[in-house]
């Protein structure tokens, strides 16, 4: 089935290479350049993930997290981040924003896949 | 001395900084702001990067927008001391600036590269990359190099990109496998500076056989205008993995649209036919069946007509509509022709579409096609059909449209009453008089105006038959859309004033009312003396509306009418025309049992006769037993009226 995934990061190029490997597993993207226009899209929009920077001006990823969970009440939306922080405090504090999975940059494509996949198993299998 | 003028500068210095952290409003802080830039001019970069670490989000916003206005490469080497700040929002701030300061950050970045901190030299990559000066790529090329760290060398290959550096083209050629997640970032990089040479290493890369990295490939290709290498990538195909054949076509055609002409025998789009067309049978993605079907030849389309046309069975709506805006662009009468032959191939949301293809085509194929369609199952079809059918003359189309009119589904058959009351021949009398004889609102009013246009007589005929057989619907109908310029004789009218049916009487009033004429004014003023009183209502409504001179006579007399509804539209009208010939009436009405009429009596006597008309108002209410102070506070108090009395205060 077909899932909505919106991306965020600031960078064109990753926003581009991560919708490509999304649109290849068949599902369809919305792209954000920060947390505020994402916030803005979540308003209006269902998705079924969100693919996140932590590194973003206006509104960063920690806050943009925060915020879908507890402003929001988003509470079951899945949430990935995709970020070249690799200091264990940051990932960790990744976690306890609201995270589900943290990834490290470079993009790897076939681990972004497997990691969503995962996600949307354990989904499937949550609401089984 | 030298030290105590020190000591006296950091204490103005440090005032300056004390006025913005502890101003109490943004106006106050901005103020301090501006004192500060005054008094330091391009020195105060120094002060206000301290306070972007400042708690306080509107102190360190106001320090962002000081640093704004002082760019220079002074404060540049300040603002990338930070770009290893622990703190996100403050290095982001940074990174927002030395992009906003441009060239003078350059050298301050440039530094940065030769930082230990894996971090700092990623971020400086990333604003140089930003900044868009070219002159940077020797040094971002050197670094690359020589740069251990994978999230560093990714920035630097992005970067790259983002200069669209050409000269870096074999640099990054070679630094395709430089590392993990180095390849897609090279691979768009090598798409965006769009050379020869990089383009062809992008076909190469197809030959790979890696899914990702020909998926990546795909795409910044699509960047590519060079027609020499449609021949290459069209080689490729064969070896393209089945899931990457839709990207394929996408890119193909990317490239295709962008050759100025096109050349038409340059792609042999035949040669794949059942790959596209299964492709765009299957895509939900309007972008991608656009960017496909867009770029076909006039050619391939008419030589696969009959599969085309099955595209518009998409149950996506949108890509139905981008067929026929395709199919637009060829030789409308041709394809309707094409057409005629292969309507029954398509679906019922397919016959929608086409129908907007019908408009200044050849009337011969429109017949044909409109003529069949309009026997479709589907209303909304038909309905559609008579939309289209009425910018079309013709028997033939009058023949579609009086079929329709007749059709089983109201919605039908308004559709081409509208279409054919455009086209009010006198051969279509008796549709209209046919339509004169519907329940339905909408058709019996077309038929009512064109048939006012065509032949009043027949109108008048009808009229005389509705009263003899007392058809009061038709009346009521009749009374209610009478056309404008539609002139009734006297005793019709007459007769209509009198009916015995009260509601024909009223719509009768309201119809007549704007007739001038002395008798017909009379007989609405007789009105007045119905024994319904919406009637008496109505026939005061329309002399106050219509005539100044019998209104004061028809004011008059529904102050003495019976019902209440009456005497507050007749007190109303008394205060508005300023009737004050009219007062002993209304002291009289002082004593009505309506509690509203009182109200508003006592309003238009202070209206009208001001302290006096109160106190007298006052005697007369005692006088009936009433409350009269309270009565008249009631009524005076305009809040409270309008309360009690929300309509009259509106």
């Amino acid at each position: 089935m077909q899932k909505t995934i919106l991306i965020v990061d600031d960078s064109a190029t990753i926003r581009k290479l991560v919708r490509l490997v999304i649109e290849s597993m068949g599902h369809h993207t919305i792209e954000a350049s920060d947390g505020l226009e994402a916030l803005s899209i979540l308003t209006h929009t269902r998705l079924d993930m969100l693919i996140t920077n932590l590194n973003m001006p206006n509104l960063d990823g920690f806050q943009l997290i925060q915020q879908v969970r507890k402003k929001y009440h988003k509470q079951n939306l899945p949430i990935l981040i995709l970020s070249s922080e690799e200091e264990p405090e940051i990932v960790e504090r990744g976690f306890n924003a609201g995270a589900n999975v943290y990834l490290y940059k470079p993009l790897i494509p076939w681990q972004l896949r497997q990691e969503m996949n995962k996600i949307f198993t354990q989904a499937k299998l949550g609401r089984d | 001395m030298i030290l105590s003028k020190q000591n006296h500068e950091d204490d103005i210095t440090k005032q300056h900084l004390n006025a913005i952290r502890q101003a109490k409003s943004t106006i106050e802080k901005q103020n301090a702001l501006q004192d500060l830039l005054q008094c330091y001019g391009e020195d105060s970069a120094a002060l206000l990067v301290t306070l972007l670490e400042d708690r306080d989000d509107e102190i360190r916003s106001i320090a962002f927008h000081g640093l704004s206005l002082v760019p220079s490469e002074k404060s540049a080497v300040l603002l990338a001391t930070f770009l290893a700040h622990t703190d996100l929002h403050v290095r982001n701030l940074v990174a927002e600036l030395l992009v906003q300061y441009k060239a003078m950050a350059v050298p301050a970045l440039l530094r940065c590269l030769s930082n230990p901190n894996k971090k700092v030299r990623k971020f400086a990559i990333d604003i140089l990359g930003l900044i868009g000066d070219l002159t940077v790529t020797p040094e971002l090329a050197i670094l690359l190099d020589k740069e251990q760290e994978p999230i560093v060398q990714v920035a630097i290959a992005e970067a790259l990109g983002n200069l669209r550096a050409a000269e870096a083209v074999e640099l990054l050629m070679r630094h395709i496998d430089s590392c993990p997640g180095m390849a897609p970032v090279v691979i768009d990089a090598l798409g965006k500076i769009n050379t020869q040479k990089s383009i062809g290493f992008l076909l190469e890369v197809l030959q790979r056989n890696d899914f990702y990295l020909s998926l990546f490939s795909l795409e910044a290709l699509s960047n590519a205008f060079y027609p020499e290498i449609i021949d290459t990538l069209v080689e490729r195909y064969k070896r393209i993995h089945p899931e990457l054949k839709t990207n394929f076509f996408k890119t193909l055609c990317s490239i295709y649209q962008k050759l100025d002409p096109p050349p038409a025998s340059k792609i042999n789009f035949y040669r794949f036919k059942d790959d596209i067309l299964k492709i765009l049978k299957e895509t939900e993605n309007i972008q991608v069946f656009s960017s496909i079907f867009n770029s076909l030849p006039d050619d391939f389309i008419i030589k696969m007509f009959v599969q085309v046309l099955e595209l518009l069975n998409h149950q996506n709506q949108d890509i139905n509509y981008f067929v026929i805006e395709r199919l637009k662009r060829l030789d409308k009468t041709e394809i309707l022709i094409k057409l005629d032959q292969y309507l029954d191939s398509i679906s019922a949301r397919g016959h929608l579409a086409l129908l907007n293809l019908i408009g200044d085509c050849d009337l011969v194929c429109a017949e044909n096609i409109l003529k069949k369609l309009g026997n479709s199952p589907i209303p909304e079809i038909r309905r559609v059909v008579a939309e289209v059918a009425s910018v079309f003359n013709g028997a033939e189309f009058d023949y579609i449209l009086i079929q329709l009119a007749n059709d089983s589904v109201q919605l039908v058959r308004e559709s081409a009453y509208l279409a054919l009351s455009d086209r009010a021949y006198y051969d279509l009398i008796p549709i209209f008089e046919k339509g004169l004889e519907s329940q339905v609102h909408s058709i019996f009013q077309v038929s009512l105006h064109t048939l006012a246009r065509l032949s009043p007589g027949l109108l008048y005929n009808h009229l005389e038959k509705w009263l003899s057989v007392n058809d009061g619907e038709r009346l009521l109908m009749f009374l209610s859309y009478m056309p404008e310029n539609f002139f009734l004789s006297k005793p019709f009218l007459k007769t209509l004033l009198e009916h015995v049916n009260m509601k024909i009487r009223m719509y009768a009033i309201h119809a007549f009312e704007t007739i001038s004429e002395e008798v017909v004014q009379d007989w609405i003023a007789a009105g007045q003396e119905d024994k319904h009183p919406d009637v008496r209502l109505v026939a005061l409504r329309a002399q106050i509306r219509q005539n100044a001179a019998r209104a004061k006579v028809a004011i008059s007399r529904a102050l003495d009418d019976q019902d209440c509804r009456i005497q507050e539209v007749a007190l109303e009208a008394t205060k508005q025309l300023c009737l004050t010939e009219m007062l002993p009436q209304i002291y009289s009405l002082l004593g009505s049992s309506d509690r509203k009429v009182q109200l508003k009596a006592v309003q238009v006597i202070q209206e009208l006769g001001g302290a006096k008309g109160i106190t007298k108002a006052r005697e007369r209410l005692y006088n009936y037993g009433e409350n009269a102070d309270n009565i008249i506070s009631l009524a005076t108090d305009q809040n409270l009226f309008s309360v009690l009395n929300p309509d009259e205060a509106q």
